[in-house]
């Protein structure tokens, strides 16, 4: 052990000499160096249990504790220098601070050595970035995002370099770095404050690699500090978190000091909880646990004002029509000044659609991780479960998704692939005629998208057909995948329930009146036949995809139909002609290279596809099938198509260890949103299959 | 004799960085950094508007440079370079900041555990000169009170466009309490008694709480709590 400190000591010196030249040429050799010298040492792979009589609790931190934080933890208070990440994990290794310099030592070098990782080639990046981004300032302030990565790289460097000497402070890219280090899996716990930045720190890191044969475990760590008032908490410290059974109560109050975070658990668990009940198990004063309460409470009302304010600036954004602040004083006195209008400048960056616009690809990487933050769940609070380890690792917001927002995503949807259908039938779709059949969307937007299509008409190389994944629905955070509607209807009853629950009547409100104007569409379409023209004529808000499901539901009933592909020379409205061009398009490219389209469509059993029969033979009678039926499944079978291509090859790419970038990704298939295409990375990296069989 | 001293140094270190973390849980001297190739280090930040030449300044120590072309730094960095005072070897981590407006917010993160800021004006700008107070304030807001301050106007080889007299800097630095000098990074003029100067001062500083019982121990960043914690035996106080 000693010498491995004196190697370990010496390799310091050997960094902290190299930091003195400029640039990190000089580092990089001393790490690679370094790196060969520390190789013959292991490092723990199992956490400590046995931790010294004398570690107290950090009294602190238990105060701060998050209600959705796993529950049997406690703080450990702990020594050191800076703001002692690497204590803290020492601590948790090997019961004392003895590893911390080695592990400060390995993480400059996993730094050094893999910068281009931690900045740009993980799956996290962005989140990493943005965490670093809020973590330098001091307060939330929206010039950080706006910190160019440029600006980033020369923060990283410095902040490599000042990590070879004692004392240093670490952000949340040493995080990173030491999980890899470690090859465990870094819990890094946030208080319950600054609840816009919290996801970014308050989320489950995974190492760069670990041993295949096993999971990697997990150790808790927690960002920690000084109050600064009722709401302000600016961290300062990094505190380890043992398993309560771990911890051997040595001294005779340690019942007492446990007992504060336990309580405010409680409180949170089981809001009927009363003093008395309290009382008995925990040494609290009354008007402690008063005050918890109240605390508690305020807390919740607060947080949960503040995401319906925000998700209602949104949603009146999408429509349209952007409420001024007077207005939205009048129904949110609660919300700041400055939070209107933080709000509404990010939702003017990002043109208001968080979800689609990420698929253009020309945004900076502050932009596009702010409509990360959007996404995020702000509210936490009110489940405390909700931030179980997948989600998190996950970084999914399905708990949140309300209603409005489903549907203005399946809109969105809709409507890009409206532009694209035609854009790839060379028909021209002129903004003036897009905005009148898609009013909420922006000009920028469409020609974002009117871009990517045709840049896809060009690049677009076919891959071999493959199987659709149906269990994609649930991991999908938002109905992107390939029908909207169903899914948009399966969200709609999920977040029904969520929207009475939470008493957001405000979007209850909005919802009626949507489905309202939906039933009366319904009915008209099946009581006359409607053609498309007409129906987007008399609700110009609605997606045609309604259309096209009533119409074609309504023809199931009447027997079961068939679907043929060579339909041609039928008279339908306008748009119906386009569509059914497309469909002899799809299907000439498709003999093209070789895969029938029916083939293919034949993996189509996704319960997504509810009102879609996969044909079984061709049948000469199918020719008197309602061209519109057969449009509408064409549609539907050509976009699965895209996504079960786009599937087949990511994970093709990801076996054969050439992993695409998103801007190689998009060059094959520009139709598939940025956001989809991170979330297959991610449950790539997190070892689950795209396609099945 | 100087063993003894050099130890109770060694702790006021410890002590001194301990007291930055607002925590301050209260184990002191478990930690030996002494066995590496310096004796103390001392974080020290240069501080000012956009274009008065902290960058030039450091350059001019660190590396005997100078470059008349100004290149805006981006982000952050620091240079080190180890001095010997007392026949003690010093390092110093010497952090060149972004004087822009907008990098304002991450440079103050760099504030935490300074211990010596050099602050500094333009004298052929007024408006560098006006800002010196906001950046004082900013000191006092985001490091740790015992931080030394030195007050610089540079470029005082350019006498001809001098706007701010050297008089006035006196008086301010006298209002604001800090030590005062007139520099040049271009001539090579007051740059290295400037830095001597200020660790000069945090070691004098360094020595008067060693003296005075640690008043800056137990000064006034410490929590509440601390005072409830079971404070574990700290025998390296005795000696």
């Amino acid at each position: 052990m000693i010498q491995r400190n004196e190697v370990v000591l010496s390799v310091l010196g050997n960094l902290q000499e190299a930091t003195e030249t400029s640039g990190l040429a000089a580092m990089t050799r001393a790490a690679q160096e370094v790196d060969k010298l520390l190789a013959p040492f292991q490092l723990p792979k199992t956490l400590c249990h046995d931790f010294p009589e004398w570690t107290g609790i950090d009294r602190m931190a238990h105060g701060l504790y998050p209600p959705d934080a796993p529950h049997d933890l406690i703080p450990l208070s702990c020594t050191g220098e800076g703001n002692m990440l690497f204590d803290a994990v020492s601590m948790l290794l090997v019961g004392n601070t003895d590893l911390s310099l080695e592990l400060q030592v390995r993480t400059v070098v996993e730094m050094v050595l893999w910068k281009r990782y931690y900045l740009s080639g993980m799956i996290d990046s962005k989140m990493m970035l943005q965490a670093v981004r809020f973590g330098l300032c001091a307060e939330e302030s929206e010039d950080m995002l706006n910190l160019p990565v440029a600006v980033l790289e020369a923060i990283f460097d410095a902040d490599v370099k000042a990590s070879c000497f004692p004392g240093s402070y670490a952000n949340m890219w040493h995080v990173y770095a030491l999980s890899s280090v470690l090859q465990l899996n870094i819990y890094s716990i946030y208080p319950m404050f600054n609840h816009k930045i919290r996801p970014y720190f308050n989320r489950i890191i995974r190492p760069r690699t670990w041993p295949k044969d096993s999971e990697p475990l997990t150790l808790h760590i927690m960002w920690s500090g000084e109050l600064q008032s009722e709401s302000a908490f600016r961290p300062n410290h990094f505190v380890a978190l043992v398993q309560t059974s771990d911890w051997t109560f040595g001294s005779p109050d340690s019942d007492q000091r446990v007992s504060p975070i336990k309580s405010e658990e409680l409180l949170n668990d089981d809001s009927q909880l009363s003093y008395p009940s309290l009382k008995d198990k925990y040494n609290i004063t009354k008007r402690t646990f008063y005050r918890w309460k109240r605390q508690t409470q305020e807390h919740c009302k607060k947080s949960a004002a503040r995401y319906e304010a925000k998700y209602f600036l949104q949603s009146c954004y999408t429509e349209g029509k952007l409420i001024p602040l007077h207005q939205f004083k009048q129904f949110f006195p609660e919300i700041s000044r400055s939070s209107y209008y933080n709000w509404k400048h990010e939702l003017l960056k990002t043109g208001g659609n968080f979800s689609a616009s990420s698929s253009t690809g020309e945004i900076s990487p502050g932009e596009s991780t702010e409509q990360e933050a959007w996404s995020s769940p702000d509210a936490k609070e009110d489940e405390p479960d909700q931030h179980d380890s997948v989600a998190s690792m996950f970084g999914l917001s399905l708990g949140k998704l309300d209603l409005e927002r489903a549907q203005n995503v399946a809109h969105m949807q809709e409507a890009k692939r409206c532009l694209q259908n035609c854009i790839a039938m060379n028909a021209s779709l002129p903004f003036r005629l897009f905005k009148r059949f898609f009013p909420g969307i922006s000009r920028s937007t469409y020609y974002n998208w009117r871009r990517e299509a045709m840049l896809f008409i060009r690049g677009y190389k076919t891959s071999v057909g493959s199987s659709e994944d149906s269990s994609d629905a649930d991991k999908s955070e938002s109905p992107k995948s390939l029908s909207p509607v169903p899914l948009n209807r399966s969200n709609t009853a999920q977040s029904r329930m969520r929207v009475c629950r939470q008493n957001h009547r405000r979007f209850r409100l909005a919802y009626m009146s949507k489905k309202q104007l939906r039933d009366a569409a319904k009915l008209h379409i099946k009581r006359s036949k409607w053609s498309l023209t007409k129906f987007k004529l008399k609700f110009p808000s609605m997606s045609p995809c309604f259309y096209w499901l009533w119409r074609s539901s309504q023809n199931c009933k009447k027997k079961k139909k068939k679907v043929v592909f060579q339909s041609a020379g039928i008279s339908a409205p306008q748009s119906l002609d386009n569509l059914a061009t497309e469909t002899r398009n799809m299907e000439k490219k498709e003999s093209q290279t070789g895969h029938p389209f029916v083939e293919s469509t034949k993996y189509l059993k996704s319960p997504a596809v509810p009102s879609f029969n996969p044909p079984h033979s061709k049948d000469a009678t199918q020719s008197k099938m309602p061209v519109d039926e057969q449009v509408f499944a064409v549609d539907v079978v050509a976009l699965a198509n895209f996504k079960a291509k786009a599937k087949l090859f990511l994970q093709q790419r990801f076996e054969e260890k050439s992993f695409p970038t998103f801007k190689e990704f998009r060059s094959y298939f520009p139709f598939t949103p940025r956001s989809t295409y991170y979330m297959w990375k991610r449950a790539l990296h997190h070892g689950v299959s795209l396609v099945h069989g | 004799m100087v063993n003894i001293i050099d130890h109770l140094i060694q702790v006021f270190l410890l002590r001194f960085l301990c007291l930055q973390m607002a925590s301050a849980t209260a184990t002191y001297g478990q930690k030996e950094s002494s066995d590496q190739n310096f004796d103390y280090m001392f974080k020290i930040l240069i501080i000012g508007n956009s274009s008065v030449g902290k960058t030039s300044f450091l350059f001019r120590y660190a590396d005997d440079s100078f470059t008349p072309a100004f290149v805006s730094t981006v982000g952050i960095d620091f240079k080190v370079k180890t001095i010997y005072r007392n026949d003690k070897r010093i390092k110093l981590q010497i952090w060149d900041t972004a004087g822009q407006e907008r990098y304002r917010t991450i440079t103050t993160a760099y504030y935490r555990g300074a211990m010596g800021f050099i602050l500094m004006y333009d004298i052929t700008n007024e408006e560098s000169f006006n800002a010196v107070q906001d950046w004082s304030t900013q000191i006092k807001t985001y490091s740790w009170d015992n931080a030394q301050v030195l007050l610089v106007g540079n470029k005082c080889d350019m006498e001809d466009e001098r706007v701010v007299s050297g008089e006035r800097g006196r008086q301010l630095s006298e209002h604001l309490g800090f030590e005062f000098f007139e520099a040049s990074a271009k001539d090579n003029i007051n740059v290295k008694q400037t830095f001597e100067r200020l660790v000069d001062i945090i070691c004098e500083k360094m020595s008067e709480s060693l003296d005075a019982g640690d008043p800056a121990v137990t000064g006034a960043k410490q929590g509440p709590q601390l005072t409830e914690q079971p404070a574990p035996p700290h025998q390296d106080c005795a000696c």
